[in-house]
């Protein structure tokens, strides 16, 4: 039923009133920011001697052809794709061992798969720098034992290993909080669904293929969007586990706009890549939106 | 022509047994009903036969197959569950096709069974829908037709109907019974609700703490109730029951003190064991079981309150030596609280119990005759 | 200030020190001091002294420090001091890191401060790391300089001596391994790349002398002359033959400083090159004055000119411009500066002293490798540069992780080398 204009009018002062703390909020801190990144990346703007002048595009141009940019990149798409196979992988695997498979001390097992996620990043960078040093580290004994002998510089030292190394540590970190997330969705299936596909002829494995799995789907690309955003955010990890090294081998986005503004003093530059690494979120926050609302 | 044997079916969780040796028949085309309160194991006994519960002791055949070891989908069995269990990420076509699909039936077969049986619950508007867009009597239809598509010999159907409101559960009841005729084959159908029972069942199946009370045709069990949890649990009101205590058996007439009042109902020439003088026992009434009698002639008693529903009045009533009980009588009496009110069972409605609760063999005159 | 060189996150930190600051009501007889934090317990019941004595000598003013970690401190600084907000004296290294803020009129001039305060106790010479165009910008407090530390035990037990040339070191890499196969000579940390660069920074100084590596680290030289020096690329060769002789322990890029002491105070390694600051490490790691400290080994194939230099730097306080206190900052410099507090930052913090003065009252209180570094310090003819102290950023970034490459022997000294002259010369362009 159409309503007479004055009410209409009305409504929409009201609603106006009530979104702008929200508003003038969102403005200020997201929307402003983010206008001046888009500004500041066009400019040479740099802290130290209080350069400013507008270049156009010319900081995209120096991005293009910046070498160590390209290895960020490839890093972290490598970071992506591993940590979702590996973190929502293994953290489906163990999510379903835990639901249905394993009858007994299922918490015990859970709040130790859990317990990673619970220690800092920097002592778990820590604990695994050390395990993997080759001087301090058991490594290279436990490889021995299976007659495989590490590199000489460890898993972290080898330029083609270290950020497999890396993102092996960020599983081991995230794979229970993913298992956890996971968890919770196959235990809103309800039981009766699974003891109808029983009658229906599918248990085991392809209960867990025909029913576990679509029916927790929007769980899993959200696990999936948690962790390929997380690969895109990665500095900490990197920082405390081998400080982008060896040379530049595991540098990642995060780090390197970090480096560029803050120890560098190159804002534009910065703010250039801030854009790409917005422009590449922003991608992956679309797929994401599109796959989760059919 | 299915048959459904069951013989000494067991069933425990750890050491606390909830089955304690059931047997069953079922043959033919019945429609059987598993009615008891909660918690008397009548869905673990449905469940059992599906195969969901292993069974702990005793066999179950069907068409005199051993199914106790099979896999549900081995089974011959199809189940509806209470709150559907449909799958939600698939449309209406692809649940009531998946056993099909997981059976590796070819996919013209299943799409051909599938708009078979949507076009026997006409829910073939409804075939590329997925269940969260569907209302709840036609989720429950595509459950049932889940069932239909795989054409079992036994349909399995766990209180089908608690999800839904009164009218509807009506009209599905009807449903379910025409479908039932329709498909041949037997139906085991377990509720709380005795009404559910009486109007469906062609085999009530009364349970009570793992153990079958009872078995029989709705009128079986309502007219001639084997104990006293059955006849209290069928029909509503609930049937009343009465202190009484034997005066002793005289020329085929069992003696009864009743409060102030003395009865002497006729006794089965079948009977054995009878009640020595001055054994407790138990008169059962059903509400419309009760005469109105003159003052000083029966049981005395005052109205609480009188329910006028107007093709009959019920009256409950506050007896003076004894009980609450109720009283339904045909048609429209003024009847207010507090009014005095004598009351006497009518000969041939009273059912009577000894202390074990067990039915004394009284004899009456059978009672579909007997209406007025 | 230990890793001086290390650079990393520290934002957090660094938002939460700037939200502290803010929340410091303005008082007008109000002193800030930034500092550098410390967990050393000595180092903190120092300032507490200085504090207390300065307050009691001038009453009505307090004297506020705020201490950051070293990362927080370089990234927040320059920002802070632009603001009404910052700090009125604040600890700054005696290199680019003070001479930027004074280029940019952040660091008040304090060349006419001095009279009659710490000019009568130091020689004005040693204002020469915070000088710009002859003009001080700021005052030392204190040296810190890098020595072999080894461990004493192994070398006798082993009728060793401690080399003094690095072709004695190459052979002793050798002979260690010959003692003991899991022992290296030294332990390098090299995971932050700061360890690495030192290295570096010694080596390049003996190879090419330090007035021409300071012309090139200032960006003074002309475009074809800058980083060509073939010392550069003999100093990165140098680092990678140590690497082939098995001179350092295993995964180098991958250990961290800390790590490093450990290996060393655990007996993996037979030395370490570490900073002024590193015996209290030792200690508290068990070697308990087990070690003894000696030169960096001169480089055999350098001119002979160019030994006698001491990696190190002084470190001290600037002034802001933006202080409405000078005179008080200045005196309360001039405090630091003195006899008794001079001592007392070398019994208590380990601070070398660049007033003695007052040391010989105390020399039974310090730690014997310090009175070892005190009594040694005036044998050299002057302090190595450091190269990521005195050097761009970005020039830095290049040259340090492409140290960890050239060690590993991925890219050759010469691809390094063009490397860094290539930012160099970019970095140049764009001043």
């Amino acid at each position: 039923m159409a309503q007479p204009p004055t009410h209409h009018r009305r409504d929409t002062i009201s609603a106006l009133t009530l979104l702008a703390p929200a508003m003038i909020l969102f403005g200020a801190f997201i929307l402003l920011p983010l206008m001046q990144t888009f500004a500041w990346s066009l400019y040479r703007y740099e802290v130290f001697g209080g350069v400013k002048e507008f270049v156009g595009l010319d900081n995209f141009a120096k991005l293009a052809g910046d070498e160590v940019f390209g290895i960020a990149l490839i890093n972290n798409l490598k970071f992506a794709v591993l940590s979702v196979v590996l973190q929502v992988g293994m953290g489906l695997v163990l999510a379903a061992l835990l639901d249905r498979g394993v009858r007994r001390f299922k918490v015990v097992y859970r709040t130790i798969i859990f317990a990673p996620i619970l220690v800092s990043t920097a002592a778990v960078g820590l604990l695994w720098s050390l395990i993997l040093n080759p001087s301090i580290g058991p490594v290279d004994d436990w490889l021995g034992l299976i007659g495989l002998s590490a590199p000489r510089n460890g898993l972290l030292g080898e330029p083609a290993f270290a950020i497999y190394g890396v993102i092996f540590v960020g599983a081991w970190q995230y794979t229970g909080f993913m298992m956890v997330i996971l968890l919770a969705g196959m235990q809103n299936v309800p039981e009766e669904t699974y003891e109808a596909a029983r009658m229906d002829g599918c248990k085991g494995l392809r209960a867990f293929f025909h029913i576990t799995l679509p029916t927790i789907r929007n769980v899993i690309i959200t696990c999936c969007l948690l962790t390929v955003i997380g690969a895109f955010k990665v500095f900490d990890l990197v920082y405390v586990l081998t400080n982008g090294g060896p040379g530049n081998a595991t540098e990642v986005l995060a780090s390197y706009i970090f480096r560029n503004a803050f120890e560098f003093g190159q804002i534009g530059y910065a703010n250039a890549l801030s854009v790409v690494f917005l422009a590449i979120a922003f991608v992956f926050g679309l797929i994401q939106f599109r796959m989760i609302r059919r | 022509m299915s048959e459904l044997s069951i013989n000494g079916l067991r069933k425990s969780y750890g050491a606390t047994e909830v089955l304690h040796g059931l047997d069953l028949e079922v043959s033919g085309n019945e429609f059987v009903v598993f009615v008891g309160p909660s918690g008397c194991g009548k869905s673990t006994f449905l469940r059992s036969i599906a195969g969901l519960e292993t069974i702990s002791g005793g066999s179950m055949t069907i068409d005199g197959a051993d199914i106790s070891g099979l896999e549900p989908d081995r089974r011959g069995v199809a189940m509806v569950f209470q709150n559907y269990a449909l799958y939600p990420h698939m449309t209406v076509a692809q649940n009531m096709g998946f056993a099909l699909r997981m059976a590796h039936v070819p996919k013209a077969e299943i799409a051909r069974k599938v708009r078979e049986v949507a076009e026997i619950l006409q829910l073939e508007p409804y075939l590329d829908r997925r269940p969260m867009d569907l209302s709840g009597g036609q989720r429950q239809r595509v459950a049932i037709g889940r069932a239909i598509v795989r054409e079992p010999k036994v349909f399995l159907f766990d209180e089908p109907l608690s999800n839904l409101d009164a009218d509807l559960r009506a009209h599905m009841r009807l449903e379910i019974i025409k479908l039932h005729r329709h498909q041949k084959g037997i139906s085991i159908y377990v509720t709380h609700d005795q009404v559910e029972a009486m109007t469906m069942a062609d085999k009530i199946v009364v349970m009570r703490d793992g153990n079958i009370e009872q078995v029989g045709s709705p009128l079986d069990l309502y007219n001639e109730p084997v104990n006293r949890f059955v006849a209290g649990f069928l029909g509503t009101p609930r049937m009343n029951f009465l202190d009484a205590t034997s005066t002793g058996v005289a020329n085929w007439r069992l003696g009864l003190k009743v409060g102030g009042m003395t009865l002497s109902p006729p006794i089965r020439p079948d009977a054995d064991a009878l009640p020595e003088a001055g054994a407790p026992l138990s008169l059962g009434v059903r509400p419309d079981g009760w005469r109105i009698v003159a003052e000083g002639d029966g049981l005395a008693g005052r109205v609480v309150h009188a329910e006028q529903l107007g093709r009959e009045t019920v009256v409950f009533i506050e007896l003076e030596h004894g009980p609450q009980v109720a009283m339904i009588q045909p048609g429209q009496y003024r009847l207010h609280s507090d009014d005095a009110i004598w009351l006497a069972p009518a000969p041939d409605e009273l059912h009577l119990f000894d202390a074990s609760d067990a039915a004394l063999p009284v004899a009456r005159i059978p009672r579909t005759n007997s209406h007025n | 200030m230990h890793n001086q060189s290390s650079r990393g996150p520290r934002a957090l930190t660094l938002a939460l020190g700037l939200a502290a600051v803010i929340a410091v009501p303005a008082n007008a007889q109000q002193l800030k001091l930034w500092e550098i934090s410390s967990t050393n317990e000595g180092v903190n019941q120092n300032w507490e002294n200085v504090i207390a004595q300065f307050e009691a000598e001038h009453p009505g003013v307090e004297v506020v420090m705020e201490t950051f970690d070293t990362e927080a401190f370089k990234q927040g600084l320059a920002v802070a001091l632009t603001s009404t907000s910052g700090p009125d004296i604040f600890f700054n290294w005696g290199s680019e890191d003070s001479a930027v803020l004074a280029r940019n009129g952040l660091a008040a001039d304090v060349t006419d401060m001095g009279e009659g305060r710490w000019l009568d106790k130091i020689n004005a010479g040693l204002l020469a790391p915070f000088s710009v165009e002859g003009r001080a910008y700021g005052v030392p407090s204190h040296s810190i300089a890098k020595y072999m530390y080894y461990n004493t035990a192994f070398y006798e037990e082993n009728g060793l001596t401690f080399p003094t040339t690095t072709d004695e070191l190459l052979a002793m890499c050798k002979t260690v391994r010959e003692i003991d196969p899991e022992v290296a000579f030294t332990s390098l940390g090299n995971r932050d790349q700061w360890k690495g660069i030192h290295y570096v920074s010694m080596l390049t100084a003996e190879y090419v002398g330090v007035d021409a590596m300071l012309a090139d680290m200032r960006l003074q030289n002309s475009d074809d002359a800058m980083f060509t020096d073939p010392g550069y690329t003999k100093a990165l060769a140098m680092m990678r033959t140590m690497e082939e002789e098995g001179c350092f322990q295993q995964g180098v890029n991958v250990t961290t400083a800390d790590m490093s002491r450990t290996i060393f105070a655990s007996g993996l390694a037979t030395s370490i090159y570490c900073g002024t600051w590193c015996p209290g490490t030792f200690d508290s790691e068990g070697l308990e004055g087990g070690y003894s400290m000696a030169p960096f080994p001169a480089v055999s194939d350098a001119p002979e000119e160019n030994h006698g230099y001491i990696l190190g730097l002084t470190e001290g306080f600037q002034i802001s411009a933006q202080s409405q206190h000078k005179e008080l900052a200045a005196d309360f410099i001039d405090l630091i500066l003195s006899d008794a507090v001079q001592a007392e930052r070398l019994v208590l913090a380990g601070r070398i002293p660049v007033n003695g003065a007052g040391v010989g009252a105390v020399s039974d209180e310090v730690h014997p490798a310090i009175q070892h570094v005190v009594a040694d310090l005036p044998n050299y003819k002057g302090f190595a540069p450091i190269l990521d102290v005195d050097l761009d950023g970005r020039i830095v970034e290049v040259y340090k992780r492409g140290i960890q490459d050239v060690i590993d022997g991925r890219v050759t000294p010469e691809e390094l080398m063009a490397k860094v002259r290539a930012e160099a010369l970019a970095v140049k362009s764009e001043r």
